[in-house]
């Protein structure tokens, strides 16, 4: 009743959660908002390519070799790094393994192999060889999110409850099989179900061997057992059990910890406690089904796809409709495997500016949950601005990803979004701030005060960037001459048009002047000025110092 | 001798021939190269913070460092970014423990000074014998003019990086082209900046750097640009495709370094502007 009940819902939520993913992965725009493109052109676009597959022997040959290298093997993980691999590979095969074999037997194993029952050999060992494969995996995993100090900033909840719902439907699955060894009640039901002995004199023989053997307990009975009854036991065994039951031995895992729960089979026995047992099995097995759509365990059915994308079309696909369906997949298809985050170019800086947006894995995750409808506050939204547009768009995440996601298409359509939104990037927003207060400035006619609260900024700017010397500053004007942007502008009859001016300003201690003039944010950064200058002052160098103190002041970096 | 080749970000997505061209002319060459797990230079970050800044450069010096590699750079922003981190740390004690108090996260930790820093013109001049390179010419670029654009940020400031020892009138760039056969011209505004930091900042200024630079190169009388800077090449590969939706008469191309000696040596099978100018 529990089982069908609990099945039924956990399926009709999975399949109603795939529907819902899969109607999202042509619908969801992963970029500007303004775009032509329809679901249902990308649909169709889809539906083309696919045929198109058919007809084309060479790219039939790359889906195989992607499936076998790429989703099977999973060769690019071992090359990359062979732990990871050993990890994967473990829970993959493992999981796979009792999925098909032993949750799907009656449609798997009973057809393709003859005479199959799972009290048998060699399914009972190879079970518990699949149980112990994934386990190893799991533990693999906890290590590296515990110990890779990459890992460790990026892992968060879900990925622990995705491994623990894991490891509950393994440990359970052990521990209902090592329940039922014991078990008193499971043996009678067999007895009863499939034997044909005479419950008076042979059914005590039975057990004597069961208990010996077998490792069964009978709470409250004492079971006779001598040599002679042990003999005659093993003939009844042989003609009644053993065509359909291997010696539990054979469940490597399941039998050792049998042994350990003999002590309270008095109780266990007493309470049918396997049944509990197998109810945690089933209702976490279900509950992983019924989560499935919903959470990373998602990308067992997405990234076999995006990993085939990537191995027939390669990073960038052709048609911008199957770039939009792409996206949108990809981003279902990541696995929070960290391994962006932890190759990331500019990955270190979120030890400086502790924004977990500047981990390309922390951003897909963002943008996955954003197009899906999870809103943003303001502040996360500023902090994830920054993350963004520190990105070099250097590629490496693409190159390295081991689910094939084409994620430098993927930031470039979000900058696109921002963009639309006039979210700007913080670089240029700074400017525009920087250059809207020159301009309130100049219209202001008074007379320029000294004002002494600056001493301690200008303090911060002698000691950075080694800029020690713009005192030293006589106004000869030679930075303002050898400037080509000064060159090209022509005019410096405004403040603030010249570098002269700025470091005069700075001279009087007018900071705020000085950080707002616009030749600081046109400053190409050529050195011209500071490497011609007679009084050896930085003047590049403090150009870049007043534009950090605006990043500064304007975000907290 | 051995590299540790330093790409640059923007090899990755935008001009991935660079470093592919530039690995096969030092394979001619008989240079190892290792590509080591490098981030960013640092240099995109340093508007926004110092510390940022040096905590991505040093972060790369740490890691050549570790395998006991020198540090073969392509981009020119790269170079100077490194060389500048690299002179900061030398006086700045604190700045430096700060830094490795960071890096000794993931292991890594960067002695001041000890990573010999190479940009690929200071490597080719400094470091290979000239006869080397020209008995690996196998196709003389004979008659070709090249106007050769030094790039910012490795010529100045230029007690730090110290690219040539005539920093108002360098000449290594010139001198490595020379080596190919093709002839250098005299570009007023060799020395110049491409423009390229302003753009998307000041698109009007970034625009106007580059077209300045196309336009007095070929009234100079160059037939080809050659860079040897990621940022510089984008942004004549930028300028280009302004020119060319203008309407105005096609510029002349802009070549990267790697590629000139590449098809000097027999390496590239075919480059914009040089075979067909050469074949005629």
């Amino acid at each position: 009743m529990l089982y069908t009940w609990s099945f039924t819902i956990a399926a009709a939520v999975f399949l109603l959660g795939i529907i819902y993913r899969t109607m999202g992965f042509f619908r969801l725009i992963i970029g500007p908002e303004d775009t032509e493109i329809t679901t249902a052109d990308r649909v169709k676009t889809f539906l083309f390519g696919l045929a198109g597959l058919l007809f084309s022997p060479v790219r039939i040959f790359y889906f195989f070799k992607t499936a076998i290298t790429d989703v099977v093997l999973q060769l690019p993980l071992k090359r990359q790094e062979p732990q990871k691999w050993v990890m994967h590979i473990c829970i993959f095969w493992g999981f796979a393994a009792l999925f098909f074999f032993h949750a799907l037997d009656d449609y798997v194993s009973q057809a393709l192999f003859a005479g199959y029952m799972p009290t048998l050999n060699p399914y009972m060992f190879l079970r518990n060889i699949a149980g112990v494969m994934v386990i190893v995996g799991l533990a693999i995993a906890i290590h590296r999110r515990r110990t890779h100090f990459r890992l460790k900033q990026i892992t968060t909840k879900p990925d622990y409850f995705a491994i623990v719902l894991l490891a509950v439907i393994m440990i359970s699955g052990f521990g209902l099989e090592a329940a039922k060894i014991i078990s008193s009640g499971v043996f009678d039901d067999m007895v009863e179900e499939y034997s044909s002995v005479d419950y008076d004199e042979e059914l005590p023989m039975l057990k004597a061997v069961w208990q010996e053997d077998y490792n069964v307990s009978f709470p409250g009975e004492t079971i006779e057992v001598t040599p002679e009854i042990l003999e005659e036991g093993r003939i009844l065994n042989e003609d009644n059990c053993m065509a359909c039951h291997a010696n539990p031995k054979w469940a490597v895992v399941s039998y050792p910890i049998s042994i350990f729960m003999k002590p309270f089979a008095g109780f266990l026995n007493g309470n049918r406690l396997d049944s509990l047992i197998l109810a945690i099995h089933f209702l976490s097995c279900f509950l992983a089904l019924a989560y499935l759509p919903f959470s990373k365990f998602l990308h067992i059915l997405t990234t076999p796809i995006s990993l085939l994308i990537s191995g027939i079309s390669g990073q960038q696909v052709k048609r911008d409709e199957n770039k939009a369906t792409r996206r949108a997949l990809d981003l279902a298809a990541c696995t929070q495997c960290g391994t962006c985050t932890s190759h990331c170019a500019v990955g270190p800086l979120y030890e400086i500016f502790d924004n977990p947006w500047v981990f390309p894995s922390e951003r897909v995750t963002q943008i996955r949950e954003s197009a899906w409808g999870k809103s943003m506050d303001a502040e996360s939204k500023e902090a994830f601005l920054q993350g963004s547009f520190i990105c070099t768009l250097c590629n490496k995440c693409s190159q390295l990803c081991p689910a094939g996601l084409d994620l430098q298409d993927i930031w470039m359509a979000a900058r696109e979004r921002m963009k639309e939104k006039f979210l700007l990037d913080p670089v240029v927003k700074v400017r525009e701030i920087c250059k809207e207060n020159d301009a309130k400035k100049a219209e202001s006619k008074g007379p320029v005060k000294l004002r002494s609260e600056q001493k301690s900024i200008v303090k911060s700017l002698k000691e950075s960037f080694q800029a020690t010397t713009f005192s030293h500053c006589y106004t000869c004007l030679t930075c303002t001459n050898s400037c080509p942007v000064t060159g090209v502008t022509g005019d410096i009859g405004k403040f603030g048009s010249a570098p002269h001016q700025v470091i005069h300003a700075l001279v009087l201690g007018q900071t705020d002047l000085a950080k707002d003039a616009s030749i600081v944010w046109d400053c190409l950064t050529c050195y011209k000025c500071q490497e011609n200058c007679p009084q050896g002052v930085k003047i590049t160098d403090i150009f870049y110092q007043l534009k950090n103190m605006v990043h500064h002041q304007e975000f907290g970096i | 001798m051995k590299c540790a080749l330093f790409s640059g970000c923007r090899t990755g997505f935008d001009i991935p021939q660079h470093p592919t061209s530039a690995k096969a002319v030092l394979s001619r060459l008989n240079v190892g190269v290792e590509e080591l797990d490098f981030g960013c230079c640092g240099y995109p970050v340093k508007e926004k913070s110092l510390d940022a800044y040096l905590l991505l450069a040093i972060r790369n010096l740490a890691i050549a460092q570790a395998r006991h590699l020198p540090i073969l750079t392509l981009c020119k922003c790269c170079f100077g970014a490194l060389k500048q981190a690299e002179h900061y740390l030398a006086t700045d004690r604190e700045k430096l423990n700060t830094i490795n108090s960071i890096l000794e996260k993931e292991g890594l930790h960067y002695r001041s000074g000890g990573v010999k820093i190479y940009h690929m013109l200071t490597f080719l001049d400094q470091e290979i014998d000239k006869g080397v390179i020209q008995r690996s010419i196998v196709h003389s670029l004979d008659g070709i003019k090249v106007a050769a654009s030094y790039g910012c940020h490795a010529l100045r400031p230029s007690a730090i990086t110290g690219l040539d020892t005539q920093p108002n009138a360098p000449t290594i760039f010139e001198r490595i082209i020379q080596l190919t056969g093709a002839e250098p011209v005299q570009w007023s505004k060799g020395l110049d900046c491409c423009g390229n930091p302003l753009l998307e900042k000041n698109d009007d200024l970034a625009r106007e750097f580059v077209l300045g630079k196309y336009e007095t190169a070929k009234q100079e009388g160059a037939d080809i640009i050659c860079t040897a800077c990621n940022y510089c090449h984008i942004q004549f590969e930028y300028g280009r495709a302004l020119i060319l939706k203008s309407g105005l008469t096609k510029p002349i191309p802009a070549v990267l370094l790697s590629q000139l000696l590449g098809q000097a040596m027999g390496l590239e099978k075919s480059l914009p502007g040089i075979e067909s100018e050469s074949a005629a």
